[in-house]
């Protein structure tokens, strides 16, 4: 009996529409929604959404595995982490620490690190042994986490500390924790610069880290309430979403200061990301559950498109074209 | 039957489970619209006066700096409560103004960072529209929120604080 209750339990959750994304010609934004417990699925060619996807409760941060068509997205409401698998169109659920909010693979896909917003840890689960194989304990409230493959380190973003930790993925402890400026949120990078960057929502600005020396470079004042950050590796800029100022600052990594504001983009602008396919740059806006499309090279509004409430999109969420 | 009858609780008995073992603060959001028969000057003008807010019946007094941007006010409630606000944006041309919260009173508005934004525009039919937002997190913003301090009744006190706001606006301009 209990196998054929979960036969009918796991089928409930297969039978959720998996359609859309089958063709992989264009690329996709995954938008998770927090108040609406779906992640909606953007064809940024078309302009248009195609699909919309439920998911776990309040669902917040994704990472998407572009050669396995695969997104991860953590749900700080129903306490697990969702894989969504685009080849096989099948979901699974795993568990993990307490009100997951960050999520990042290891660099061969097999495992995952989530930060606990609520018990100061890091989980890495096994996906294929389907179970937590190690909790870290980093600083207070960690959310942002990202993966430097190169130097074996793992950041953590520690809101209510202050701080970085920097955990040593083989060992799977922490190296080192360092000071940034008030309410550390987000942390981003990518694997071809030298930097990680992280926003400090209370003082208003950006905490250039050195990959290497792991050391604070720069503290670079930007509007309020920076949230996320995306890198145009085409133009060495970054684009930083503050969610108070309803604007995006524009940092030039060559000099590393602020070159430029978009003002009034949008309420609240939350998570970014670039789709260099379709020369875009995405922004989730949650008070107007909206997402907007700008132009990459002029930073132009191209289109808005609603989407279905709460939209967060907290880490990189383009599934590239599969061509 | 039966394994329709456990499939059924088991749906059931899953979404029930989300929500009790929900944690984590999460954004809430409360926006109301109202129409106003007074003209959008005059509307505009009861709005951008920060110095003010007697538009809101229970706010007994309103004690401000100034009505430029970065001003605080005080709002004195009924039974000697108060809120504090501080002026964040005026924008005289698009007729948008917005304030946050720095010092609140659980009783009346259980929130944190909580910010408010009111746009006032003319519709067809010659009235004025306005559009009052609120983005804020709960009153508790630790794991296991005490019930007065929870999503649901900070929201609840946003939406009723906002109502009356409208409500009293509305009296007001169009006794004008």
């Amino acid at each position: 009996m209990q196998k054929r209750i979960n036969f009918f339990f796991i089928f409930f959750f297969f039978c959720r529409n998996l359609a859309s994304v089958d063709n992989f010609e264009n690329d996709i934004a995954l938008i998770t929604n927090q108040e609406s417990h779906k992640l909606d699925v953007i064809d940024l060619k078309k302009k248009k959404k195609i699909d919309e996807i439920l998911v776990g409760k309040k669902p917040a941060g994704i990472i998407v595995d572009n050669l396995n068509r695969k997104a991860f997205i953590s749900n700080p409401g129903s306490h697990n982490v969702l894989e969504i698998d685009f080849l096989k169109k099948s979901k699974k659920f795993y568990e993990s620490g307490p009100s997951p909010i960050s999520i990042f693979l290891t660099k061969d896909k097999t495992q995952l690190f989530a930060s606990n917003w609520y018990d100061n840890t890091v989980s890495l689960i096994d996906l294929k042994k389907d179970k937590i194989i190690k909790k870290i304990v980093v600083g207070n409230s960690p959310a942002g986490i990202f993966v430097d493959y190169e130097n074996n380190n793992l950041f953590v973003a520690n809101r209510e500390s202050n701080s970085v930790s920097v955990v040593d993925i083989s060992k799977l402890k922490e190296v080192k924790r360092i000071p940034v400026e008030s309410a550390p949120f987000g942390v981003f990078s990518e694997p071809y610069i030298n930097f990680v960057f992280v926003t400090n929502v209370q003082s208003n600005s950006i905490s250039l880290i050195h990959k290497k020396n792991l050391n604070v470079i720069k503290n670079i004042k930007v509007e309020k309430w920076p949230y996320q950050v995306a890198y145009d590796k085409e133009n060495n800029k970054l684009y930083v979403t503050n969610q108070r100022s309803n604007s995006i600052s524009i940092i030039g990594m060559k000099k590393k200061k602020v070159i430029g504001t978009i003002d009034d983009v949008c309420e609240y602008p939350e998570g970014i990301d670039i789709s260099y396919n379709e020369n875009l740059i995405i922004v989730a806006c949650w008070f107007e559950d909206n997402i907007i499309l700008l132009d990459l090279d002029t930073n132009d509004l191209v289109k808005k498109i609603l989407v279905s409430g709460g939209p967060r999109a907290f880490g990189s969420f383009i599934l590239e074209n599969g061509k | 039957m039966r394994i329709f009858s456990f499939t059924v609780f088991f749906i059931i008995l899953n979404f029930l489970q989300s929500e009790v073992f929900a944690h984590g603060p999460t954004r809430q959001k409360v926006s109301q619209s109202m129409n106003v028969n007074a003209e959008i000057m005059m509307v505009w003008k009861i709005i951008s006066n920060f110095k003010e807010f007697n538009w809101n019946p229970e706010i007994i007094e309103t004690i401000a700096e100034s009505n430029n941007v970065g001003s605080e006010r005080v709002l004195k409630f009924k039974d000697g409560k108060k809120i504090t606000q501080k002026l964040e944006k005026i924008n005289e041309e698009k007729k948008i103004i917005s304030w946050r919260i720095t010092e609140t009173d659980n009783d009346i508005l259980p929130v944190n960072s909580y910010g408010a934004k009111i746009s006032v525009k003319l519709e067809e039919d010659g009235t004025t529209n306005i559009n009052y937002k609120a983005g804020f997190y709960r009153g508790f913003m630790g794991n296991d929120p005490p019930e007065e301090l929870n999503d649901e009744n900070s929201k609840k006190k946003v939406s009723k604080f906002i109502k009356k706001s409208l409500e009293g606006l509305k009296k007001i301009a169009e006794k004008n």
